[in-house]
Order: structure tokens, then sequence, then C-alpha cells
């Protein structure tokens, strides 16, 4: 259902045609990254760490370049030494050095599964066969995993380059503590003077994959004068060539990035792993590699969202008002530097107002792989920890859940903790939906309960370029460099169409490698159809100016006299009132009225807003066995304008489900030797159609009026609230508060009986 | 003098915990330029890693011209997934 509200109506925009890479990805037909295969190409493998924490003293490589059918094998020695250099990564950045180590180590493992070294050979089976000849000389190291013990002052200090950053003065040793940061406002002593109530608890959630059902692959061809083509499936295929070009000392413009169609990415194909290493193997025997990773070497080499442990205080008026808030949270970094910490510490309270606050964040090395962006990097797990403190004191008040949430909401033009005022937000609008909703109000049976919590990302905007060309036929041809993730072919046909009043179906989408259009970012937080989205629609304003122009020189008149209308030029000059000329005829007349139409709109958009979102969970627990079930379920978000809105309820419902599975199952089980136990589906639960009910969703349109349709982000909202949601419900299902997800059966079971 | 704020973590980072400053620039590009003399190191990640604002509106175009009367604010890029 949709909440009702006044939104202006257009043709297009806001109905649900059928996607445009529908019929390709049903019949099977679409080429992903392990689909794809070149003439002459070798099969590649790589050769993973053991151990959590190693030095390696030397490779011995001969059995296995001895082997028939081996081409090539790289290790470590094979990169370029770098120099530290801060790149960006999508909208975030890494150290150049750390990327390039992490796709293949050199003279330390820090993780289990960590790359050492990769064989490209005749078949599949035969790489394989020379990995196990390869001799690879460890020192094994102490190694941990705790965050914690991370920090303690006699843990194994993984990188001795390392010294906490944004602490004052820089600190003298280096430690695994990569980052803190810290935002506060008003007098926290002040602000909990005035509390009539006080919840004060530490909370613990586990490190998740995001769980792409697509493994990483990709296919490399390495040419003799230096040019490289590469062929993946990733969130951004430019950004695979600046990595690449970058780790392997490589001009960007020798390489060409093929972007092939992606299984999933949630942030986690936001960087490289494999590109480079089949790069170089290809370089070395000059024939293009494929390499790809099993589900085991995902889970256990590609970046999950950082488990973390936070401790929070947080206090309130008997009337509901929040006064104080003070977090202190701390962030699995992994082996390399991470990028959560601020956007933990940012997105924490940024859904309410809390006049005195601090919030505390830490980026802790460890020996785990580096974490990588999943969905709204480093907000669910904090936003849980308030969205669950919150709940308690709407207990402790005997008030309704949303009417505490609603006393403090954020609202348009209130002060985000930058000092930056709020636009047009609707977290009110979202809470006033889902008290609204037969949800919130449908009666309950034995062993239910219901939860509520709400959450919020910034969205972002970022570079993007789009053209906009008209076929003879006039028929409509749009190019972006932004994958298709979530269906931002159809949403780009949809605002090209309305923009230039033709037909949706006359609307074709291409996405384009890196060599046949100017830069886009990434497609990742929730920017795409925002940015990519107004390069698309201006660039088709163009092209009706365009159009308008070519019928005022057929004409004879002025272009100012010339209307466009359902897709056709209109004379509206004296004596000419009336006469007209199709897309088609124009199209069609081009080359003699100017040249061929086309128009490429490259840009980089401010304007983005931030969205809110509201769950309701309901769950029946089985006190005898602690399992959880998942009754009912609503996802209520501000989306901004839904341009094609059956896209925006998937994103809505698949974060929702993947947040379920944070949650209630997903976690990454380390043995004692620091080794992954649960490389794979069947031990790493994540939900399935059955364990879910169907997820209602409820889009407030409150639109964005700095985007020519009113467009928000919509991508990442929808895994914040869940966890706190679901963690509420469960807990007041089982009448005691449960603080650690995920709330496993076991988990529940103890909690339940500790309880009695 | 044109106000700046500036925010964590780029404060102790770069800034010696310094929170504010006033800096003569005529733009953004200018701006950084100038937090890059009294925060070394600042103006080579600036680009990667900081989002400005002028007088509350988030600017992606450094070209923006700057006045007495402009505040800028510093804050860390989010990464989104």
């Amino acid at each position: 259902m949709n909440a009702p509200s006044v939104i202006r109506s257009y043709r297009h925009i806001g109905t649900r045609p059928v996607r445009p890479d529908g019929v390709e990805k049903v019949t099977g037909k679409a080429i992903y990254g392990t689909d794809f295969a070149a003439s002459n190409m070798l099969h590649g493998a790589i050769l993973r760490s053991p151990h959590a924490h190693a030095r390696i003293r030397s490779i011995n490589t001969r059995k296995a370049e001895a082997l028939p059918g081996v081409k090539a094998i790289v290790t470590g020695a094979d990169f370029p030494r770098l120099e530290s250099l801060v790149m960006a990564v999508g909208e975030s950045s890494s150290d150049i050095v750390d990327l390039s180590r992490n796709c293949m180590a050199y003279e330390k493992v820090f993780y289990d599964g960590h790359a050492v070294a990769a064989v490209a050979a005749t078949t599949g089976a035969i790489a394989k066969e020379a990995l196990a000849l390869i001799e690879v000389d460890y020192e094994v190291l102490p190694h941990v995993l705790d965050l914690e013990e991370a920090l303690r002052e006699d843990a194994p200090v993984l990188h001795d380059d390392v010294f906490t950053r944004g602490v004052e003065p820089k600190p003298e040793k280096p430690s695994n503590a990569a980052m803190r940061v810290e935002l506060a406002n008003g007098d926290l002593d002040e602000g909990f003077a005035q509390a009539a109530v006080v919840v004060s608890r530490r909370y613990t959630t586990e490190a998740v994959h995001q769980g792409y059902i697509e493994p990483h692959a990709c296919v490399a061809s390495s040419n003799a004068d230096g040019q490289v083509q590469i062929w993946c499936s990733s969130q951004g295929h430019f950004n695979i060539r600046a990595l690449t070009a970058s780790i392997l000392c490589i001009s960007q413009a020798d390489i060409r990035v093929m972007p092939l169609e992606i299984g999933g990415g949630f942030g986690g194909k936001t960087t490289v792993y494999l590109e480079p290493v089949a790069t170089l193997l290809s370089r070395k025997c000059g024939r293009p590699v494929r390499l790809e990773m099993s589900r085991a070497e995902v889970f256990r080499a590609s970046g999950p969202a950082p488990g973390a442990i936070v401790d929070l205080r947080i206090g309130a008026t008997d009337d509901g008002t929040l006064v104080a808030a003070d977090i202190e949270f701390k962030y699995h970094a992994g082996a390399y530097a991470g990028i959560t910490a601020h956007a933990g510490a940012v997105s924490a309270l940024a859904h309410y107002n809390v006049p005195n606050s601090r919030v505390v964040g830490w980026e802790v090395l460890c020996n785990r792989p580096a974490t990588k962006a999943y969905r709204a990097p480093g907000a669910p797990q904090v936003i849980y920890t308030v969205e669950s403190a919150l709940d308690e004191i709407a207990q402790k008040l005997g008030m309704d859940a949303i009417d505490l949430r609603l006393k403090n909401a954020v609202r348009p033009g209130d002060t985000q903790v930058s000092g930056l005022p709020y636009g047009e937000i609707g977290y009110v609008e979202c809470l006033e939906a889902a008290k609204a909703h037969p949800h919130w109000s449908a009666p309950l049976g034995p062993n239910q309960a219901r939860g509520i919590a709400g959450g919020t990302w910034g969205n972002f905007g970022g570079p993007s370029t789009a053209e906009v060309s008209l076929a003879e036929d006039g028929s409509v041809l749009v190019t972006t460099g932004s994958p298709d993730i979530g269906g931002s072919r159809a949403s780009m046909a949809i605002m090209a169409a309305e923009t230039l009043q033709v037909p949706y179906e006359s609307v074709r989408v291409t996405i384009a490698d890196t060599s046949s259009i100017g830069y886009s970012m990434l497609t990742g937080g929730s920017r795409t159809t925002f940015a990519t989205g107004k390069a698309v629609s201006d660039a088709s304003a163009k092209v009706v100016e365009i159009l308008r122009q070519r019928a005022a020189k057929t004409w004879g008149v002025d272009a100012d006299e010339v209307e466009w209308q359902n897709g056709e030029a209109i004379c509206l000059a004296e004596g000419k009132k009336d006469m007209r000329l199709s897309i088609k005829k124009l199209a069609g007349s081009a080359p003699f009225s100017g040249g061929p139409i086309s128009v490429e709109v490259a840009i980089n958009p401010a304007g983005y807003l931030p969205g809110f979102g509201v769950h309701i969970c309901d769950v029946e627990l089985d006190p005898e066995t602690g399992h959880v079930t998942i009754t009912r379920y609503t996802a209520i978000q501000d989306v901004g304008r839904a341009i094609h809105p059956d896209y925006v309820e998937g994103q809505m419902q698949g974060g929702a489900a993947q947040g379920i599975g944070w949650a209630l199952n997903e976690a990454y089980v380390y043995n004692e030797k620091g080794c992954l136990d649960n490389p794979g589906f069947l031990d790493y639960r994540m939900p399935v159609a059955s364990d879910l009910p169907m997820i209602d969703t409820v889009m407030v349109e409150k639109e964005n009026p700095s985007h020519p349709y009113g467009v928000k982000g919509v991508g990442e909202v929808p895994i914040v609230p869940p966890l706190g949601a679901v963690a509420n419900a469960v807990s007041r299902a089982a009448g005691v508060r449960l603080t650690d997800l995920p709330l496993t059966p076991d988990r529940v079971y103890f909690a339940l009986k500790a309880a009695e | 003098m044109v106000r700046v704020v500036i925010m964590p973590p780029f404060t102790n980072e770069f800034f010696g915990g310094k929170d504010r400053l006033e800096i003569e620039a005529a733009n953004l590009f200018g701006a950084v330029r100038e937090l890059g003399e009294l925060g070394p190191g600042f103006s080579e990640v600036a680009e990667v890693r900081a989002t400005l604002a002028v007088d509350g509106v988030i600017t992606a175009d450094w070209s923006t011209p700057l006045n007495a009367a402009s505040e800028v604010i510093v804050l860390p890029r989010v990464g989104g997934g």
C-alpha cells in the first residue's frame, strides 16, 4: 500500500512497466561474471592462506610451474611496490597499498583466506592441481579476532605503520586501533541530570556477509602493447579501472573494463579482489585469464560488514523527551583500515533530536577479512542499539513506542550533527504511516510480540555521465556508465520517456564500458537513480530543446514558438499554428537539419537527501526451543518519488530480509586457529523464502525538490531498522531484553531460562 | 575572513583538535589549499575523504565563490554500499 500524499502526476513516473532486462534474465541469456568466456582463455585459481596471521618466509613455485598446462604464476613479488596513496573507492576511500596487498599478500598474511599466489592454466583442474604444488613457508604468528582483545596492550599488532587516526596527539606506538572518531554536542552531565529514566547497556553484533548470489569473477586480457581488457561484474567498472590501474601502475586509458550483469553487490562489489591478479597472470602468459571465487572463497576473502560492541547510555524525561545519549562503539576493520566508524557516528542519533550527546566510534584491526561496505555501512549496528534502548524507555515510561519516537523525531529544518539543516525529510511521515497501518494495531497471539524500529541513511550524489541520442526512426537510446543492480535500466528509461514525452517502450538503455562513455561513480550509496537519473533527465531535456530548435528551423519560426507535447513539436506561430513534426520525422531528417541528435551530460549533483524508514515486526517465540518465527513484517520508508515502484518496494523487501538475517541467524564462526568454520550457505544461515512472511511495504513519497522527479535514494535505508525491530519484538516476546545478535535459538533459549 | 567548521576526525587528524578556523579564500579550491597549509596532509586527502558545505548547503562545485560572510563546513565523506 502507499501512504496518502499529494504528489505530482506524470505519464510514466510511478508506473510499473515490464523491466527491459527481464526476458534475458529469466531465460538465462544474460551474461554474468562467471558466464563470460574469451577465445583462447586460460583458467586461474588462487592459493589462499590457511593461517589467520603469518609471515611468509618464502614461496616456491618451481614444481607448479613444471606442471604441464600451467602457463603463469604470480605472487606478491610480481606486484609493483607502491607508495601509500589514499584513493577514492566509490564514495569512501582506501589506501592503494592496502588494496594491493589485500589482492595478493606480500611478506605477511592477515587472515584465513588471504591470497598468496595465483596460477593460470589450460584447465581449472590443472590450475587447482598446481596450487597444491606451490610451497609456502609460513612463520605462524599469534592472531586476534575479538574487538576488545585486539585493543589490549599485549595484543598482536597487525601493522607496525598504523597509528590511530583521529587522536591528538598522534600516538607514538602502532596499534590495532585504526581510527577513533568522536561527535559531541551539549553537556552530557547536565542532560542525564534531567533524565527520569536511563537505559544503560552493552550490545554486540556479529560480522555478516552481503550474501550476493553471484561470486566475484572476471576475465582479463593483457596485450603485448600493454593495453588491457577486463570483463567483470561489479558495482562500478570505472572503479575497477581506476583501482586496477593504480595497483599495477598502468594508465587508465590503457584499461577498458566491460561491465557484465551483476548478481547482487549490496556494497561488497565496490572494490577489486581478482582483476589486478588476472591482469598480471594474463600479462605473463599473453592469453586471457578467468578468475572466479568459489562460495568458500567469497566468505573467506571478501569483505563483510563489521561486527560490533556498543556501550550505550540514553536518558529521557518522564514525558519521553530524549535529553542525553552517550554511545561508544567498536567496529571490526578486519585486516586493513576500514571506513565505517564515521558513518556509524553520524548515523547513530541522526533520526532524533538529542540535545546532549557524545558518540565515539573505533575501527579495530583484527585477523579477519578487511571489512567492506554493506548497505548503509556502519549504520545498522549502532542504530539497532539506539532503537533497542528507545524500546526499553517506552516500556519503562508506559508510552507507545511510536509516540516516543514521534516526540523526538527530526523534522525539516532541524540541525544535523554536522550543523547542516535537514531538508525535506520524511521521518515523521513514516512514523505516522506506521501508526496508521493496520499492522500496528492487529491483535497478537500467544507467545507473540511486536517490535518497531526506525533508522536513517544519508544517501549520496556523486559524478555521473549519461548520453541520450535518437536513432533514425525516432526511438531513443540512453547510455550510462552505471551498472544496473536494482533496476536502473527501467528507471532511466522511465525518466527519459517522461522528459521526452514518448512511450516507455521506445527507450532502450545500455550500460557502456569505460572507453565508451565518460566517468560515472559506482552504483552504490543509493545514488544512481538520483545522480545518473538526473544526468539522464538533463540530457533528455536538452534533446527536447534541440528537437524544438530543429522544428523551428524547419518551419522558419523562432524556437520560442515551438512547443513539445506528447513526443512531437507543435508550432504556435501565427499562420503555422498546429503544424506538427513527430520525433520520428525530426530524427529521420536530423542529418539535414544540423546533424545527428545526441547529447551527453556529465554532472556531480549535490542536493541529495537522507532517507528514513520504520519497520514493524511480529514474532512468535517457541519457549521450548528458543526458535523465533517472523509472523508479520511491514517496511515503511520515505522514498522521495518512486520512479518504478516495483523496484523501490523490492529494495525495501530485500533490505528487510537481509536485516532479519542479520538479527536472527547470520554470523562468521571462527575456530581457535582463527580459521572460518562456516564459509558456505549451509552453515552461514541466511533467510530463505520459507523463513519469511510476505513483507508489506508502505512508500512515503515525500519528494526531493533538488531532483527533476523528486528522487531520494532508497537502497540502503531498509537494512537499518530490521535489527532493532526484530530484537525489540523478540525481547518483548521473551520478557527479557536481548542484547546480543544474532538471536539464535540457543541464545534466546538460555536467556529465557536465565530469566525464569 | 571565511569561517570554517571542521568535523571529526579531521579536527584531531590534521588540525590539532581545532574545530573552528578562519581563512582567506576566494572559493572552495582556495579554502582546501589554505586548510592544507594549516593542517598538513589535509589537502592531499580532501578530494577523496571530505564533503564541503557552504552556508548550510553541500556543494560539489569547488569553484563556488566564498565571501567574508561565508561559512564552510568540512565533513568526512560517508561511504555507502
